[in-house]
């Protein structure tokens, strides 16, 4: 996608959510807002990674687990689950994740071109370094497809 | 003004006349060349004159301009009217409305109107005119004609008091003749412009100096007040003043005061060369129907403001907001009610009648909101008249269709959907309906085929029927054809009810005419009607007597945007299904469930239906009932099939805000948007035609087939 790949660009800000252990990024610009769990009504027949749609102020918002989408354990909803809206081709569409972490700016940024780790690269936009630390970039377009 | 502008102006006044043309042309073929509707004729092909010569649009021009020396011959009672002129003149008709389709699309006009010229000349007689336009000079005479005179006192009889306002456009401005139309309309908005002068086609744009525009007008006002609204047009605008004058007409033959010293000129080309020794006695005549064009009474009738659509959706979506909001508070309410303690039941009351009122607001709101969307279908009705003439032409037979229930209003949006389906039942009734004149004699039937169009509101629908008199369906005839086409096998044929048979005609593929016409009998008619009405959650139906005559009931939703909806439960969640396609709700034994031939169906009072348990379609486990127990059932309608649907639980019926899930979500297989309840959570809204689609799928059958 399109501006995703960020090399060395260090103004840019992320917010840092975790999967279980696992800890991902998702760039600021893309975040539309990050709501608590709320009701969310299952669509039948939609694809496997959908959670169902909510209502965000008066608008049907597409809900997806992020679990599922990395085809990972599914948990129930805990205090610190959060659905995290981005905006996605003129709509926005909600994630559901088990906690938001704070907001980070990375040293440097690597292309996700060769790097691997512990899913598919393919949903990766890139590694972002910290001091003595880096977390995986998420790919929100292809994330959501 | 930009030319964006004015040619929105050209296209909507276009639009207008050509609607009026054919309207009047169909008159004029039926009362032979009454003097009204000649006139009107006249004035109208005038005005589409003036403005596509004002536009640049030659061609458009010419033709309308040859339209207007016949209708002067017919006018002058030179010509009679006959089916020749008739069908020129609708040929003409034809043209322009092309030509104006291509303005639309291409902002450009071009076609040869050679051949319709010809046609066009050879019915005045051949004599080739000088067309070349001649000034009549009329001496000091009342600025305005005997016409104006008369619709001033029509106007005076209501109690509005005549004026005149007089003005002067800039030298500076161009498009003078837009710029007097443009005022002309914004002083419409406060009061009645009676007449102007000089006319729009009169106004010279290549003249030097500033043009001098006196208007007519009628107005229940106190001078002060027009003084005020005419300052407020005038600002900004291109005018060196304006006067408010007391009204200046005189009887006529006196002279006029101010203005009309001067000459005055008229295009005198409606005068052909040998009525010119006659134009000092009929220029008055012919300037005042040349002056009223453009002010046909029904554009004064009224103050009205054209809005953009958007933003009357825009409009309906907040009001959409508001509804939801309004059955959360009453929910809210009646869970804060529980639990205060009783010394708060004054408040709560007052929060009860708060809430209420709110209601009620939010209730008329909607109702005003929807109701500025809504259209009479009369703009649509107005196409058949000559559809059917043309039709009956072709296939010769006489008919006569009658409209009913024109001002029934709906919203733009279902007009603009149900057009195509009455196109299509039409011209099936005039095409395979009606009998030809021969049998219709024989059967002792009147020679003239008659089709009923009538709309009609019931409760919160419309209701729309093509009734004709003609030779009825034949159930027989039917099957044959539906077992030739291999649409149905015999076992199925032999089970299936006459009824039945004839809701075939609604599958695709499915055509009784022996041989394919242009009119209709392509096979495909039906089943278009049939699945743009099922688009509109409408319901149709078909009732038919063999040699009586056959009638297609439709029943459409009155909007699209708001809708009552039945709420029903299915495995923890609440789904909505639009009332309208709800046909009947009831309690039956599971037991009295059966299956036949893997396909399960309920009997209900001597009907076989396919039964569903959507539960199977969604992925989610039946509810547990012994066979004694009832289930809930909702017999569902799409177009003309019907269906028992069983749910969990009824949960009641409301308002609900038909909203769209978003392309992310993209197309679910049996539902076909969402809503908000009152709880603040979000009800998926059943499809019903998906949900036949889903069945028939799931059980291998074609898609449309009916399953019994």
């Amino acid at each position: 996608m399109k501006g995703e790949i960020y090399m060395e660009e260090s103004g840019q800000q992320f917010i840092a959510i975790e999967l279980g252990s696992e800890r991902y990024a998702l760039p600021i610009s893309h975040i539309h807002e990050i709501i608590k769990m709320q009701k969310i009504t299952v669509v039948p027949n939609s694809r496997f990674f959908m959670e169902g749609v909510t209502n965000l102020r008066g608008k049907i918002v597409p809900i997806i687990n992020l679990r599922k989408r990395f085809s990972m354990e599914e948990v129930s909803a805990t205090r610190t689950t959060r659905i995290v809206v981005v905006n996605h081709q003129d709509e926005i569409v909600g994630m559901v994740v088990d906690r938001v972490r704070q907001v980070i700016q990375f040293n440097s940024i690597e292309d996700a071109g060769d790097s691997t780790s512990g899913i598919d690269s393919h949903y990766f936009s890139g590694i972002g370094y910290l001091d003595d630390d880096f977390i995986t970039i998420l790919n929100i377009g292809s994330t959501l497809r | 003004m930009n030319r964006d502008e004015l040619m929105r102006f050209f296209l909507e006044e276009a639009d207008e006349q050509l609607q009026l043309l054919e309207q009047e042309v169909l008159r004029l073929e039926q009362d032979g060349g009454a003097e009204a509707t000649i006139q009107c004729i006249f004035r109208a092909a005038h005005t589409l004159k003036g403005s596509s010569a004002a536009m640049g649009f030659e061609t458009m021009k010419n033709l309308t301009h040859e339209m207007e020396n016949v209708l002067d011959q017919i006018r002058g009672g030179k010509l009679g009217v006959d089916k020749s002129i008739i069908n020129v003149l609708f040929l003409c008709l034809d043209q322009l409305n092309d030509f104006k389709k291509q303005i639309e699309d291409r902002g450009d006009c071009e076609g040869d109107t050679g051949p319709l010229v010809e046609q066009l000349k050879k019915l005045i007689g051949g004599d080739k005119q000088t067309q070349a336009p001649q000034s009549v000079q009329t001496s000091a005479q009342d600025l305005f004609g005997q016409k104006e005179r008369d619709l001033l006192e029509e106007a005076k009889a209501e109690g509005f008091r005549g004026w005149t306002v007089r003005l002067l456009i800039s030298e500076s401005c161009e498009m003078k003749m837009a710029r007097a139309f443009i005022l002309r309309n914004r002083m419409e908005e406060c009061v009645k412009v009676v007449a102007m002068h000089p006319g729009l086609e009169e106004i010279d744009e290549e003249a030097m100096g500033p043009l001098e525009v006196t208007y007519l007008i009628a107005c229940l006002k106190e001078r002060v007040d027009i003084e005020d609204h005419l300052a407020l047009v005038m600002k900004d605008e291109p005018v060196e003043g304006f006067e408010l004058l007391d009204e200046h007409l005189k009887q006529p033959g006196r002279t006029e005061t101010s203005a009309s010293s001067e000459e005055l000129k008229f295009a005198g080309n409606q005068a052909s060369p040998e009525e010119e020794s006659l134009s000092v006695s009929t220029a008055p005549a012919i300037s005042g129907s040349a002056k009223s064009e453009g002010d046909e009474p029904r554009r004064v009738t009224g103050q009205s403001v054209r809005v953009d659509v958007d933003r009357l959706e825009n409009l309906m979506n907040l009001v959409g907001e508001l509804v939801i909001d309004q059955t959360r508070i009453a929910q809210v309410g009646g869970l804060l009610r529980d639990l205060v303690s009783s010394d708060a039941d004054d408040t709560m009351d007052e929060f009860d009648s708060i809430a209420n009122h709110i209601s009620r607001v939010v209730g008329e709101l909607q109702e005003s909101v929807m109701k500025t969307r809504m259209l009479p279908i009369e703009q649509l009705f107005n196409r058949f008249p000559r559809m059917i003439r043309d039709l009956a032409q072709k296939i010769d037979k006489p008919i006569n269709l009658l409209l009913e229930g024109k001002e029934t209003e709906l919203d733009r949006t279902v007009i603009e959907e149900i057009g195509d389906p009455l196109i299509h039942l039409l011209r099936n009734s005039a095409d395979h309906g009606i009998e030809g004149r021969g049998k219709r004699l024989a059967s002792g039937k009147p020679e003239v085929g008659m089709i009923r169009l009538k709309a009609a509101h019931q409760e919160n629908q419309v209701v729309l029927t093509i009734e004709d008199d003609g030779g009825g369906i034949d159930a027989e005839k039917i099957k044959q054809s539906a077992l030739s086409k291999k649409l149905i096998t015999e076992t199925q044929a032999a089970q299936m009810s006459e009824q039945e048979l004839i809701h075939l005609i609604f599958a695709p593929g499915f055509s009784t005419a022996k041989e394919i016409s242009d009119v209709s009998g392509r096979g495909v008619g039906m089943d278009i009607v049939r699945s743009h009405i099922e688009k509109l959650n409408g319901i149709i139906d078909v009732e038919t007597k063999l040699g009586e005559g056959t009638k297609f009931t439709i029943k459409l939703p009155l909007t699209l945007a708001i809708m009552r909806g039945l709420l029903i439960r299915i495995h923890h969640s609440t789904y909505a299904l639009p009332i309208s396609s709800v046909a009947e709700i009831m309690r039956l034994p599971r037991k009295e469930i059966h299956s036949i031939k893997g396909q399960m169906a309920v009997r209900i009072r001597e009907q076989v239906l396919p039964l569903v348990w959507i539960h199977d379609h969604f992925n989610v486990p039946r509810p547990a009932v012994r066979s004694d127990d009832n289930v809930f059932i909702v017999i569902v309608g799409a177009a003309e099939k019907r269906i028992a649907l069983v749910v969990d639980e009824l949960v009641g019926n409301q308002e609900i805000v038909v909203k769209s899930m978003g392309s992310y979500v993209g197309k679910v297989d049996g539902v076909s948007g969402a809503t908000i309840l009152g709880d603040g959570g979000v009800a998926l809204i059943l499809d019903i035609t998906g949900i036949f689609s889903l069945l028939s799928r799931d059980k291998g059958l074609p898609h449309d087939s009916l399953a019994v």
